[in-house]
C-alpha cells in the first residue's frame, strides 16, 4: 500500500497552517507533515541541517508547500535556493500564497514553483486543493526520494 | 571745406564744453588777436610791410568758429583797425590810398565770406547734431523700452516655466500619493483576508468535526460565524478586484463581444445555471478593450441580472448591441425588480448597496467594479431602469476595425 507522503510546509501564520494540515488530514491519502516557520528553516530543513540534522525524523520531503511572506527567508528566496540546487529541485514544489499580484505569480513560476495556489477562505476549495496535490502524487512517476 | 568744417566741429566740441558768457568770448578772442599780432611783430622783419592782415585770419575764423557770425565779424572788424594800426603805418582813414583800400577790402569781404560759409556750416552742423541727438535719445528710449519689454517677457516666461514645473511636481506627487493609498488600501484589504480566512476556516472545522458536539442552537451561531465571513471575504474581494483593476496596465486588443459573452457564460457556475433565460442576439461585434476585465464587468452586470429578480421569477436576459459613432455600446436587458430613480445616481459607487432593504444580499462592489473596469478600457458604463420594470445596463467601448481581408498571393 502507499507509504504516507512527506510534505514539508513552510508557513509563518499559524492558523493557516492548522488549517492546511487539517485539510491534508482530510484527504484519503496518510500524510507525514512537518511544519516551519519561515523560510531560512525550510531551507535547513532540506540541507539537514541543525535541528533536523536526523533525517529519520526529518526525511527529504516529497512535497514541498511555500508561503511568500514570511520572515528570514521568504517563499520567493526559498525557491531561488532550491533552484540552485539540483538534488531538490526535483521536488514537486507549490506556493499557497494570500497574493495574487501578477508579480508575485510571475516571480514564483520563473523561479520554479509546479503551482501557484492563492490561499482559499472556502474550505471545500482547500479540501479539494490538498486532494489534488496528493493525488497528482499518487498518479504521476516520481523521483526517488530521499535523494 | 570739409577740413575746414572738421575742424570748427571739433572746436565746437570743446568749446561747447566750456562756458560761453561774453567774458570768456573777449578773453578768447583777446588771446587769438593777441597771438596772431605776435606772429605778425616776430614775421615783421621779413615781411615788412606785406601781408599785414592775413595773420588775423585765423584768429578771425576760430572766433566765428567757436563763437558764431556776429563774434567772428566783430574780430574782423577788430582785425582790421589792428592791421591798419599796427602794420599799416602809412595809413590815413582822411586820406585813403586806393591800391590799400582796395587789398583792405579784398580781404575785408573774403574773411567776411569765411566767416559767413562757417557759421553757416556751424548752424546747419548745429542742426545735425541737434537732429542727431534727438535721434539719438528717441533710438536709446526704444532700447530702453525694448530691453525692459524684453526682460518683463523673460520674466513672464519665468513664470510660465515655474507654473509648469509646479504643476509636473504636484501631479506627479499627488499621482504617486494616488498609487500609495491604493497599493496602501490593497495591503489592508489583503491582510484582512488572513484572519477572516482563520475564523471561516476554524468554524468550519466546528461544524465537520464536532457537529455532534453541539446542539441546534450551537451548530445555527456556528453557521452565522462561518456565512459572516464568507460575506466579508466576498466583500474584500470585490475591493480587491476594484484595487486591481486601478493598478493593472491596461493592455487593449481588439476582442470579439460574441466570445466574451460565451466565456463568461460558461466559466460562471451562476450565470451558467441561469443560461436558459439568457437571450443573445448577434452580432454584438468587435471592440478595442481588455479581455479579462471586460469579462469582468460583463460578468459582474450578468450576476446582478440574475440576482435581482421578483422572488420565485425566474431570470429573463437579453444581451445585445448598437453600433454609436466609433464605439459599440453592448446592452445587458433584464426583466427584473429594475431600480428607482433615487437610486439611479449613486448606483456606480463603490459600497452603494441599492437593494440591502428589499433583502437582496451584496456587497456594493460589483457596479464599481464594472465602471472602473470600463473606464479604464477608454469605455463608459450607463443604465436605464424603472421600478418594477427591469433595467438595462450598457457599456460602451470602441469598435475594432475590421480586419483586413486577406489578400490572395
Amino acid at each position: 500500500m502507499n507509504n504516507p507522503i512527506t510534505v514539508l510546509i513552510a508557513e509563518d501564520e499559524e492558523s493557516d497552517y492548522l488549517l492546511l494540515e487539517w485539510a491534508l488530514r482530510k484527504t484519503n491519502r496518510a500524510v507525514n507533515i512537518h511544519w516551519v516557520r519561515n523560510g531560512v528553516d525550510a531551507i535547513r530543513y532540506l540541507k539537514g541541517e541543525g535541528d533536523f540534522a536526523d533525517r529519520s525524523r526529518f526525511p527529504v520531503p516529497q512535497v514541498i508547500i511555500l508561503d511568500l511572506k514570511m520572515p528570514g527567508a521568504t517563499g520567493i528566496e526559498v525557491l531561488g535556493w532550491i533552484r540552485e540546487n539540483p538534488r531538490y529541485r526535483v521536488i514537486p514544489t507549490l506556493v499557497m500564497s494570500s497574493s495574487h499580484q501578477q508579480e508575485d505569480v510571475k516571480q514564483a513560476y520563473a523561479l520554479g514553483a509546479n503551482t501557484y495556489f492563492v490561499k482559499p477562505t472556502s474550505f471545500d476549495t482547500l479540501v479539494d486543493l490538498c486532494d489534488k496535490i496528493t493525488s497528482y502524487w499518487d498518479y504521476g512517476v516520481k523521483p526517488n526520494i530521499p535523494l | 571745406v570739409t577740413q575746414v568744417a572738421q575742424i570748427s566741429q571739433r572746436l565746437w566740441t570743446i568749446a561747447s564744453k566750456c562756458p560761453q558768457t561774453v567774458g570768456t568770448k573777449i578773453v578768447v578772442v583777446g588771446l587769438a588777436l593777441l597771438l596772431t599780432s605776435g606772429v605778425r611783430w616776430v614775421l615783421s622783419p621779413v615781411l615788412r610791410d606785406s601781408l599785414p592782415f592775413f595773420f588775423y585770419l585765423p584768429a578771425i575764423l576760430v572766433a566765428a568758429a567757436l563763437f558764431g557770425l556776429r563774434a567772428g565779424l566783430a574780430t574782423l572788424v577788430g582785425s582790421l583797425f589792428l592791421t591798419v594800426g599796427l602794420w599799416m603805418p602809412g595809413f590815413s582813414w582822411h586820406d585813403v590810398d586806393p591800391n590799400e583800400a582796395l587789398v583792405l577790402a579784398a580781404w575785408f569781404s573774403i574773411s567776411a565770406l569765411l566767416v559767413i560759409a562757417i557759421a553757416l556750416l556751424q548752424r546747419s552742423t548745429t542742426a545735425q547734431r541737434k537732429l542727431i541727438a534727438t535721434l539719438h535719445s528717441a533710438s536709446q528710449q526704444l532700447e530702453e523700452k525694448s530691453s525692459r519689454l524684453e526682460a518683463s517677457e523673460k520674466n513672464l516666461a519665468a513664470h510660465a516655466a515655474d507654473l509648469e514645473r509646479i504643476v509636473t511636481e504636484r501631479t506627479a506627487r499627488l499621482e504617486e500619493t494616488i498609487a500609495e493609498l491604493e497599493s496602501y488600501s490593497y495591503t489592508i484589504v489583503h491582510d484582512l483576508r488572513s484572519p477572516l480566512r482563520a475564523m471561516q476556516g476554524f468554524s468550519h472545522v466546528l461544524v465537520v468535526d464536532y457537529a455532534d458536539k453541539l446542539d441546534v442552537r450551537g451548530a445555527d451561531y456556528l453557521r452565522r460565524i462561518e456565512r459572516a465571513a464568507q460575506r466579508l471575504d466576498v466583500l474584500i474581494q470585490g475591493v480587491l478586484s476594484y484595487s486591481d483593476i486601478g493598478q493593472a496596465k491596461m493592455e487593449l486588443q481588439p476582442v470579439d463581444l460574441e466570445v466574451v459573452v460565451d466565456q463568461v457564460i460558461n466559466h460562471y457556475p451562476t450565470i451558467h445555471d441561469a443560461r436558459a433565460g439568457i437571450e443573445i442576439v448577434p452580432p454584438l461585434g468587435r471592440v478595442i478593450a481588455h479581455e479579462a476585465f471586460l469579462a469582468q464587468a460583463l460578468s459582474n452586470l450578468l450576476e446582478n441580472a440574475i440576482k435581482f429578480v421578483q422572488a420565485g421569477t425566474p431570470p429573463q436576459i437579453t444581451i445585445r448591441a448598437e453600433t454609436r459613432g466609433p464605439n459599440i455600446r453592448l446592452h445587458v436587458v433584464d426583466r427584473g425588480i429594475g431600480i428607482p430613480a433615487t437610486g439611479l445616481a449613486n448606483i456606480f459607487k463603490p459600497f452603494h448597496r441599492g437593494h440591502e432593504a428589499a433583502g437582496y444580499v451584496g456587497t456594493g462592489m460589483g457596479l464599481a467594479v464594472v465602471k472602473r473596469a470600463i473606464e479604464r478600457q477608454g469605455g463608459t458604463v450607463g443604465v436605464f431602469s424603472e421600478p418594477n420594470n427591469g433595467s438595462d445596463f450598457w457599456l460602451e467601448l470602441p469598435r475594432a476595425l475590421e480586419e483586413p481581408p486577406h489578400l490572395s498571393s
